[in-house]
């Protein structure tokens, strides 16, 4: 595998809500950092948003490595063996 | 340098030096210093603002300089990863934000821009501890480690656990982090936790109650990674800690679901 193979994503999570939205810059990295400074100077302000560009083989490898962001990631307390937190 | 493929390098148009660099870096905790103290003041705010947009732009710049190099230690890092049997390779590249650089030269004073070592990022999540020693060792022979962090030997109070190199490519430094999954869904956890509630607790700060149950999991965890059984102690610690912690952490938030 080569950079070639890598794919950019530029996420802009919502604190708020919640909520990921990923612009998938496919293996354009000279574009996809523009977008990055580009978006993030327009958004310099914004409080409520996290920007960040991850890049990997694909959106899932970046789901798992980077779940905060995402509805993939596993809470502690699910990944207690069973009967452990008592509540 | 490789050879350009006709594209320009939006880096190559404007260079600043070192000094410049770290300038801006110095620069910027002083004017985020002054926006605070003249809050309600318009000219002063226009003319800092005037002054901080300049300073972005040479560390945004200077952030720049690692997308190439940060993409080579990325590229090599899946190579060692799916060497040493991983069967995903789970390997993520990122730059730095520009928020959490401005926050990481307020929180440490005597910081040098340029002396920065994690404004390009790797990490990889590799299936256990066995893999994840096996990899670290593996980068120890064949790269250039400027400086190792091994925060499963010593974990940082906030209980965070993972290894840490820093290693230069092409002038840069880069860091590598390796985590075990148990290790990756802690820490991205604590992650979601500063960010939803607006408090940095992966920098030790916050409630101690949300630190003490943080701390006992990471523990668990540890004893998880290490294939051990838990003893009693770290059950009782982990539902002692949790029912402290666990209204304070608001773990499952209301959410609109559109």
């Amino acid at each position: 595998m080569t950079s070639a193979d890598i794919k950019h994503f530029l996420i802009v999570y919502d604190i708020p809500t919640g909520k990921a939205r990923v612009r998938d810059f496919g293996a354009d990295y000279d574009i996809a950092l523009a977008a990055y400074a580009e978006i993030e100077a327009e958004m310099k302000d914004r409080d409520d948003l996290d920007i960040v560009l991850l890049s990997a083989d694909s959106l899932e490898t970046v789901k798992r490595t980077h779940s905060s962001y995402f509805e993939t990631r596993e809470s502690f307390e699910s990944l207690l063996p069973p009967g452990v937190l008592t509540r | 340098m490789s050879p350009r493929a006709g594209r320009s390098h939006p880096e190559d148009e404007v260079t600043y030096t070192k000094g410049e660099v770290n300038r801006a870096g110095k620069l910027l905790r002083a004017i985020v210093e002054e926006i605070e103290a003249n809050k309600d003041d318009h000219d002063v705010l226009v003319e800092v603002t005037h002054r901080l947009v300049d300073a972005i732009e040479v560390i945004s710049w200077w952030r720049r300089l690692h997308a190439h190099p940060l993409s080579k230690v990325a590229v090599n890092l899946r190579y060692h990863v799916s060497a040493e049997g991983c069967d995903h390779v789970d390997v993520t590249q990122r730059l730095k934000r520009l928020p959490t650089i401005i926050d990481k030269l307020e929180r440490e004073p005597t910081m040098q821009l340029t002396q920065m070592g994690d404004i390009g990022g790797v990490r990889a999540r590799v299936p256990s501890l066995d893999h994840l020693r096996a990899v670290s060792r593996r980068l120890q022979r064949t790269w250039t480690i400027v400086r190792t962090r091994d925060y499963i030997e010593e974990p940082r109070d906030s209980g965070y656990r993972a290894v840490h190199h820093i290693v230069r490519r092409d002038e840069r430094l880069i860091e590598v982090q390796l985590r075990t999954p148990f290790q990756d869904a802690w820490a991205n956890q604590v992650e979601e936790d500063s960010r939803r509630l607006d408090v940095g607790y992966k920098f030790g700060q916050g409630d101690a109650d949300v630190h003490d149950y943080y701390r006992a999991i990471s523990e668990v965890f540890a004893v998880l990674d290490r294939e051990e059984d838990l003893s009693p102690d770290q059950v009782a610690a982990i539902n002692e800690s949790y029912s402290l912690a666990a209204g304070k952490l608001e773990r499952e938030p209301e959410r609109e679901d559109n």
